[in-house]
């Protein structure tokens, strides 16, 4: 109790302290805020949830300590099962896209996670993004995985113990996706495909905009795109793709 | 209509065989060679870097108001996001053998190879980064791009002692 007491005014201060800095700056924004998590993008094999960091390679996941931020501290380590390629996390699930399938592993107890269920699907490659009710994964043919099948595919989660595919909805060759809300955005081969999920069984397109993507984040009202072209940035809370801007890469 | 059967027995036959041959457990004919790199000098390896052009970005990551972007197998791009339409990329961590992050409050966990390392991002502004700890050998090792398993010449025991893989390049 003491210790909790402990945290909670040094949180507060750290607090007090980042508002503080916030306050002194000028136009130049400052560093971290110093709380909370980040956000990864679909194709992530690192993740966090609470005081945990879990990582993912191939055959292994990885549990590590982060209560105290600096000093992570090895858990254990898992076998769960081949071709582990993704990890996202929704509350206390884990969501694993693996090259079989998905798999939805509980964390409430944030060391000893164990597997709920596994979602099967043929031989493709593939990462996974949720909310409480449904589970979007690309499925996309790829060097490792050249007999696999293009498509996106909608899985019931409800009961996460049984889940179930909804729908599945061909695409070119679809790499990273992420969800806000209801809003969908997938990266298909040179284009990033712009969904409504509402009804899951009749997704609306709201738009298709050419730009390579291998993997992408939404959030606040943006839309971070990353792959061989560079960082591109839009805005999607006016209902519209809007490009914002452009960083380059460079051969 | 038996020999039609045989026929296609052969075809499933053929199209396995081939499945067999292109699959990880094949003989290791990777187009890729490795990048090896001394362990103390991997331990020294994390350094902040001013702006560098990104030319193959992996991985990105979101927090407050950055974007990080890993560069394949070689460090991480820090860009300042506070204006979505004039990002600025303020500096370059060099963390060989890298693809993946995390941040939890001011602390970025990477992948430098093998190891895990916790590095406090709290001083950016000024240029500063430190390690705050390396977990060793917490990750298997990096394997060829396109699949193939570690070839036995680069196994450890065979190849040069204390060595370690930071990164695949074409042969």
């Amino acid at each position: 109790m003491k210790s909790l007491i402990k945290y909670t005014a040094v949180a507060a201060l750290l607090a007090l302290a980042a508002a503080c800095s916030k306050g002194g700056s000028g136009v130049q924004s400052d560093p971290f805020t110093g709380s909370g998590t980040g956000m990864g993008g679909s194709m992530a094999r690192f993740t966090i949830t609470n005081d945990h960091l879990y990582t993912v390679s191939d055959t292994k996941m990885s549990v590590f300590d982060i209560s105290t931020a600096s000093n992570p501290v090895h858990k254990n380590t898992l076998d769960i099962g081949w071709g582990v390629e993704t990890i996202f996390p929704l509350n206390d699930k884990l969501f694993i896209g693996t090259q079989t399938g998905m798999k939805i592993m509980d964390v409430s107890n944030p060391i000893d996670p164990f597997k709920l269920s596994e979602y099967q699907h043929i031989r493709s490659c593939d990462p996974v993004v949720a909310n409480e009710h449904y589970a979007y994964v690309t499925l996309r043919t790829d060097n490792m995985c050249t007999r696999g099948t293009n498509e996106l595919q909608i899985i019931d989660i409800a009961d996460v113990t049984k889940p179930v595919m909804v729908k599945s909805y061909p695409m070119g060759k679809p790499q990273g996706l992420s969800l806000d809300g209801n809003n969908l955005f997938v990266c298909d081969n040179s284009v990033v495909k712009w969904y409504n999920v509402t009804d899951p069984k009749v997704l609306v397109t709201k738009s298709v905009t050419t730009v390579e993507g291998t993997d992408l984040i939404a959030r606040d009202g943006i839309l971070m795109v990353i792959g061989p072209g560079g960082l591109s940035q839009y805005s999607y809370d006016t209902g519209e793709l809007k490009l914002l801007s452009r960083i380059p890469t460079t051969l | 209509m038996k020999r039609i059967s045989t026929f296609v027995l052969l075809g499933l036959v053929t199209i396995f065989a081939s499945c067999v041959e292109n699959s990880r457990w094949a003989d290791p004919v990777s187009v890729y060679k490795p990048v090896m790199m001394d362990r103390a000098s991997l331990e020294k390896s994390i350094v902040w870097h001013s702006p560098v052009d990104i030319k193959s970005p992996a991985k990105i990551y979101y927090k407050d108001n950055y974007i990080l972007i890993s560069e394949h197998f070689k460090g991480v791009h820090i860009v300042d996001n506070a204006d979505p339409k004039n990002p600025v990329i303020k500096g370059y961590i060099s963390v060989p053998g890298c693809v993946d992050m995390s941040m939890k409050e001011n602390i970025l966990y990477v992948d430098n190879a093998v190891d895990l390392v916790a590095i406090d991002m709290s001083k950016i502004g000024i240029g500063q980064i430190e390690v705050k700890k390396r977990i060793k050998e917490a990750f298997p090792e990096l394997v060829p791009p396109d699949g193939f398993s570690l070839p036995h010449r680069y196994t450890k025991g065979v190849r040069p002692q204390n060595s370690v893989i930071v990164n695949w390049v074409k042969k």
